[in-house]
């Protein structure tokens, strides 16, 4: 008996250590041209070999056509180019085209793209040419229906666009790859934060040969153009890419780039004092401990994100429907400093505008809503329920992230104040999404994170009434005034009539505070003092950094 | 005329295998059943904050989300049939070699860690019920109740902040070695030690967490198992006829203490299986608990589907396997 207990313990002993075990490489002579690395464990002092880049998920797909999130994001976008793309400032340059002419009525986008001895200068890592041939068929399977893309909308403004969706054509007419070097896009109407649209991953030319023969595996197993290529993937574990040495700009100075899937934010910030990470953000958590490690302190970098948190109220019920009063009261009586630095521990920044800092437009001296008891209980009084007489228990929504509802009780409690009863209601993500998409939630949490650094994709995105529920204006206010100012805006080719424009409708919404403004996320990042050439922006999410350049980072 | 008969093991087998297969229709009925009455809807969640109602509608068709739920359950029995568990929604890749993919992981920690579980754990409560109530057997005990009363996520940070963040002999998290093999096996020199740094020193905090539990467990249940055994006749007969009594406690009385024993770790061994989700997220293992706490979250019906049909059949085998060693080990069993 003893004895098969025995050969049964030693058989899965055995198992355990030898399946799935790597072989020993074979030696390929010149293997270590990296440097060896003999451990990576302990906080390291030599240089690292590899840049080792936290997720907090696995990446969704690898496929342009499919990434909307910025995990995937962070790590496409260093296999793929655009026609255009962002500087870490948020200014459109260009990637893929070197320049660019759009027409005086601004319908028709001319890109030239890069070319070397008259053949175009990029190449997809299979040895494919990127020509416009590959951004016609890469438009084209953006907008082809049975790829159900969920950014084809990026070219709804497209000539012709509606009807090859529709299968009315086999050809875009709105796109035209002129001659290899040449791609032209017609509009049917002037929409000038198109070249940002340009920019986003889903609009990257993809090789047509190598995507034919892969069919709907080519997201696991990528081909790009970028400054790396896939090397491997092991699902919710790592990504690695290398360092692609044809790249038009040169060969990016870190050879291998190692994706590493850490979900849990403490788990991060151990492998990053370990040293086994270049970066991590800080979890709120540990902002304390942060704070007090003069060494660790040294490392942070960050800026405020365009990144908001905040609340909406639903502006077609009442007691919010048509009592700017009212919304201004909640608005009053809220100590967003006490959330910024008692929850947050300075992590965060007060929002006082509807659009965040950092694009060609930003409302500097605006007052925002200054935490006034006295004053917020004067307008509850205007809005008809003095001292909250009359006001029915409000029910406010919100996901189930743990410092959401931290955020949560203490609006309650500042509310309570003025005596405004609200009670709590955590949901999961999914029923949330349904509530706030179809108008039946009252007051709820309210995030959006910038897709393009550009007024549009807040102002007319999130509060024009044509954006009712899930398309993004969950407050489901209108404002005839406000929709035709940042309608103009979009046609207005000149950027100091646009940021005229859209400072009107700003002050619109300000007074009418469909919203209840609360922070915005800092993209606070801790970086090891041996990289170098890295830059938190504005327009990125940490751990993520998808927009800051890796490609220009380097290990000193 | 004889009738031909199955050997008996064979025919016990086939039976309970035969019966399973009502059993997967059950579970995955009633999973399925409950994913689609619950409020969510997958498209919304993929889309985030880029909804667009025409868009989903596609998707929505694409992914046949738009027929009644029984149409779709059907449709998914009649794939699951031909051996297709279909695409997962959030990770655009097929279900099967994803989910298996994980479930190789999550199987290599259980391994470790119930090979720890048992080893320790049986030993400790041989140990103790062998010398009860002497001071060996009250720090044993003291340290089983407190394993049982640990809570995993706790106990695995500790562990993660002292011994890896801290004395740096361990790594943080992760699986395996993620950096280039090639330059690891030259500066390693041996077999052995490429094989520690690049694998096997990355199974030490996770086994050592996730096994904690099992072992305490094991180990109060040997103790009580054997100590009620060491009070019978033959052990005392046997101690009469002069055996040492080591030999009289692995020998006589430890094979017949075991069949509770047994059964406990068949049972920790299949909640182990089937997601360490606190231990897996601590250390970032990339395993099969993880995994589907964020599909169910995220409404990814395929991949939930995928890996309610993998556990409903590891609990089939385990509790099989566990009937079979009932067998080899008490004969009376063999012949009830």
């Amino acid at each position: 008996m003893i004895k098969h207990l025995t050969a049964f313990l030693t058989l899965v002993l055995a198992l355990a250590a030898f399946a799935g075990c790597p072989a020993p490489p074979k030696d390929t002579g010149d293997s270590g041209a990296t440097g060896a690395q003999t451990d990576t464990n302990t906080a390291s002092s030599a240089r690292p070999s590899e840049y080792r880049w936290p997720l907090p998920a696995d990446a969704r797909s690898l496929d342009p056509l499919t990434v909307t999130d910025t995990v995937s994001d962070t790590v496409a976008r260093r296999m793929f180019n655009g026609l255009v793309r962002f500087t870490p400032e948020g200014k459109v340059t260009g990637d893929a085209a070197e320049k660019w002419e759009i027409s005086p009525d601004g319908l028709v986008y001319t890109f030239t793209l890069r070319s070397r001895d008259g053949q175009p200068a990029l190449k997809f890592h299979n040895g494919e040419p990127l020509d416009s041939a590959a951004f016609l068929f890469s438009f084209k399977r953006v907008l082809d229906p049975a790829n159900a893309c969920e950014r084809a909308n990026l070219l709804e403004y497209v000539k012709g666009s509606a009807d090859f969706a529709a299968g009315k054509t086999p050809e875009v007419a709105g796109l035209e790859a002129v001659d290899p070097l040449t791609f032209r896009i017609t509009l049917d109407k002037p929409y000038t934060p198109f070249l940002n649209a340009l920019c986003l991953m889903s609009l990257c030319a993809v090789p047509p040969q190598a995507v034919q023969e892969a069919g709907a595996g080519f997201g696991d197993k990528p081909v790009g153009s970028g400054p790396y290529k896939f090397d491997s993937w092991e699902r919710e574990q790592r990504i690695v890419l290398k360092a692609n040495p044809d790249y038009f700009d040169g060969q990016p100075p870190i050879e291998t780039l190692v994706f590493r899937i850490i979900k849990d934010e403490n788990t991060r910030f151990e492998e990053f004092k370990a040293g086994s990470l270049e970066h991590c953000d800080i979890p709120p958590s540990k902002i304390s401990e942060v704070n007090a490690d003069p060494k660790l302190k040294a490392m942070i970098q960050g800026v405020p994100a365009m990144d908001k948190y905040g609340y909406a109220f639903n502006c077609e019920e009442a007691p919010f429907k048509d009592n700017t009063a009212l919304r201004q009261a909640f608005n009053y009586a809220v100590d967003k400093q006490n959330i910024v630095n008692n929850i947050w521990g300075g992590l965060v920044t007060e929002a006082r505008t509807y659009v965040p800092e950092g694009m060609f437009y930003y409302w500097a001296d605006s007052p925002g809503y200054a935490y006034d008891v006295e004053k917020a209980k004067g307008l509850l009084e205007q809005a008809g329920y003095p001292g909250g007489q009359g006001l029915p228990e409000l029910v406010l929504n919100v996901d189930l992230a743990p410092t959401n509802k931290l955020v949560a009780e203490a609006v309650q409690e500042d509310l309570s104040k003025i005596g405004v009863k609200v009670r709590i209601e955590t949901t999961d993500w999914g029923p949330f999404l349904d509530k706030i998409y179809a108008g039946e939630s009252l007051f709820h949490q309210s995030t959006w994170l910038t897709d393009y650094p550009d007024p549009d994709n807040w102002l007319w995105q999130l509060l024009d009434s044509s954006n009712f529920g899930g398309k993004g204006n969950t407050s489901r206010w209108s404002n005839s005034e406000f929709d035709s100012f940042v309608r103009q805006a979009q046609v207005e080719l000149d950027e100091a009539r646009r940021a005229e424009l859209y400072g009107k409708a700003e002050r619109i919404a300000f007074d009418e505070a469909p919203w209840l403004l609360l922070y915005w996320k800092n993209s606070s990042t801790l970086v090891q003092p041996y990289v170098e050439g890295l830059t938190v922006t504005r327009f990125d999410r940490t751990p993520q950094l998808g927009g800051s350049w890796a490609e220009k980072v380097s290990l000193k | 005329m004889r009738r031909f008969r199955l050997p008996p093991l064979l025919a016990f087998v086939l039976r309970r295998l035969l019966l399973s297969i009502p059993v997967l229709f059950g579970v995955t009925f009633i999973c399925y059943g409950i994913l689609s009455a619950a409020p969510g809807d997958p498209v919304r969640i993929i889309m985030g904050q880029h909804y667009d109602p025409e868009i989903a509608a596609q998707i929505t068709k694409q992914w046949g989300l738009d027929k009644p739920w029984l149409v779709q359950y059907g449709r998914f029995l009649l794939r699951t049939a031909q051996g297709d568990l279909g695409h997962s929604y959030a990770k655009r890749t097929p279900v099967g070699p994803f989910i298996l993919g994980k479930f190789k992981n999550t199987l290599l920690l259980t391994l470790v860690a119930m090979s720890i579980a048992i080893v320790f754990g049986m030993a400790a409560g041989i140990v103790s019920a062998a010398w009860p109530r002497s001071p060996a057997d009250a720090a044993l005990m003291l340290l089983a109740v407190a394993g049982i009363s640990i809570p995993v996520f706790w106990l695995g940070m500790l562990l993660q902040v002292y011994f890896a963040a801290k004395l740096g002999w361990l790594p943080v998290s992760d699986m395996s070695y993620s950096g280039d093999l090639g330059s690891l096996w030259k500066s390693s020199g041996s077999y052995p030690a490429f094989w520690w740094q690049a694998y096997g020193r990355y199974f030490v905090l996770p086994g050592l967490t996730l096994g904690t539990v099992p072992m305490a467990i094991i180990a109060r249940l040997t103790r009580s198992s054997m100590l009620e055994v060491l009070n019978q006749d033959y052990v005392r007969t046997a101690r009469a006829k002069g055996l040492s009594w080591p030999r009289v406690v692995l020998t006589h009385a430890l094979p017949n203490a075991l069949i509770p024993v047994i059964t406990v770790i068949g049972n920790n061994f299949a909640a182990l299986l089937t997601g360490a989700v606190l231990t897996e997220t601590v250390f970032s293992w990339p395993g099969l608990g993880r995994v589907m706490v964020e599909a169910i979250s995220q409404y990814d019906y395929p991949l939930v589907m995928g890996g309610v049909i993998l556990m409903a059949c590891v609990f089939v085998l385990i509790n099989l396997i566990v009937d079979i060693t009932y067998g080899l080990i008490d004969p009376r069993v063999r012949a009830a």
